[in-house]
């Protein structure tokens, strides 16, 4: 090595500097380019995110309560409040729901499988404490604005780009009085595909 | 040959920065995409359709179910004020101001996000038991000893991280979470 730079003379350290600059500008760009690739596909390949982690615990057309204990359970969720899930699907049907509960905070949350929480709202929108709720892809508001009859208009309608969703319910249960309330809340809540919501089609169009 | 082992050498290289900065970035808790409060962190664009594309990484990875903006703003705090890690060796004493929210919980997680328990249920607070004095102002004191006041236990985790969740909040838009005074959390007497 020092041989041949002597045998080069003084054009060679020019030379050198260069190739280092390329190998470093490769590696650079390469870097960035593993870089982006790993964060995007971070999400594509986790097992343990949020939504693969409530979906065992989602009840079918009702709530069930998310596991929070310390000993297991579901990571990240308040452990004063009782928690509830509800899968829905509006490939079929728009979804509705209702909760009623009084004197306490409680919220709402429509969960993705993208992780996205697409729409939530707690108890102060709700009108003297009962919610009654309905939850419609984009083709089914559409036809719902079209034909809007005045049922609908009582009801808060939420927009979910996605047909798979979770309802998430938390009930702020600080107590064991008040978790037994919580639990029998979220019993009561409904969570059911509501085909009736939707306009009758008539034939002749 | 020299040009091969340039090239090898530049790939693993690559592949290692690659790696390794990704991981920087979405590791539990994430750099990015984060608003920063003293000792406090939070995610406001967290499981929102703005997050970027870092914020979905990490929520992936973390597997943390957000709070939606109707619902309210997770803060965590994973040090003191002097920025040493929690521990249940020491005291500590967290104090401030209420926060602007209806109801706000301060509860204990391990390094994984699993609340903490206590005797007779899990290591947390809320304010609607809350002792404050005349002010507004509140201390809590955090210890494996029971104290008068508001207290938490800390006995049964070692390490642990503290997690305020602020519930139908106006602190989740931009200059009200950047204005927002979060309570100090330090440390007393150590075992």
């Amino acid at each position: 090595m020092i041989g041949l730079d002597i045998a080069r003379g003084r054009s060679l350290p020019r030379l050198r500097l260069g190739a280092v600059a390329a190998v470093t500008a490769g590696v650079l760009m390469g870097a960035g380019a593993i870089h982006i690739g790993a964060i995007l596909l971070v999400p594509v390949f986790a097992r343990a995110d949020g939504w693969s982690r409530i979906a065992p615990h989602a009840g079918t057309d009702r709530f069930t309560e998310i596991p929070v204990s310390p000993d297991g359970g579901v990571a990240g969720l308040d452990p004063l409040f009782v928690n509830g899930a509800c899968r829905i699907n509006l490939a079929e049907a728009p979804a509705g729901i209702t909760v009623n509960a009084r004197d306490r905070f409680w919220s709402v949350a429509l969960y993705n499988p993208d992780d996205v929480i697409v729409f939530s709202l707690n108890d102060r929108t709700a009108i003297e404490g009962s919610l009654d709720m309905i939850v419609v892809n984009p083709a089914q508001n559409a036809e719902l604005k079209r034909a809007a009859t005045e049922d609908i208009t009582l009801s808060i309608v939420a927009e979910s780009p996605s047909d798979d969703l979770i309802a998430l319910l938390r009930l702020f249960a600080p107590t064991r009085t008040a978790q037994e309330d919580a639990r029998r809340i979220m019993a009561q809540a409904e969570c059911l595909p509501a085909p009736s919501v939707m306009p009758v089609e008539s034939s002749g169009g | 040959m020299r040009s091969i082992a340039r090239l090898l050498f530049a790939a693993a290289a690559a592949l290692t920065l690659g790696l390794w900065s990704a991981w920087i970035t979405v590791r539990s808790p994430a750099p990015v995409d984060t608003i920063r409060l003293g000792v406090w962190q939070a995610w406001p664009n967290a499981g929102t359709s703005d997050a970027d594309p870092y914020s979905r990484a990490r929520l992936a990875r973390t597997g943390e179910i957000p709070l939606g903006s109707g619902e309210g703003l997770m803060l965590l705090a994973l040090t003191d004020d002097t920025e040493d890690q929690l521990v249940s060796a020491c005291d500590y004493t967290i104090a401030g101001q209420t926060p602007p929210a209806r109801l706000w919980t301060v509860t204990l997680e391990d390094q994984d996000g699993h609340s903490v328990g206590m005797r007779d249920g899990v290591a947390a607070l809320a304010s609607d038991t809350l002792l404050r004095t005349d002010d507004g102002s509140f201390r809590i004191v955090l210890s494996t000893r029971p104290q008068g006041g508001n207290w938490i236990s800390t006995e049964e985790a070692e390490r642990f991280r503290i997690v305020i969740r602020l519930y139908d909040t106006t602190a989740r838009t931009g200059t009200e979470l950047t204005t927002l005074e979060m309570p100090k959390i330090t440390r007393g007497l150590c075992a």
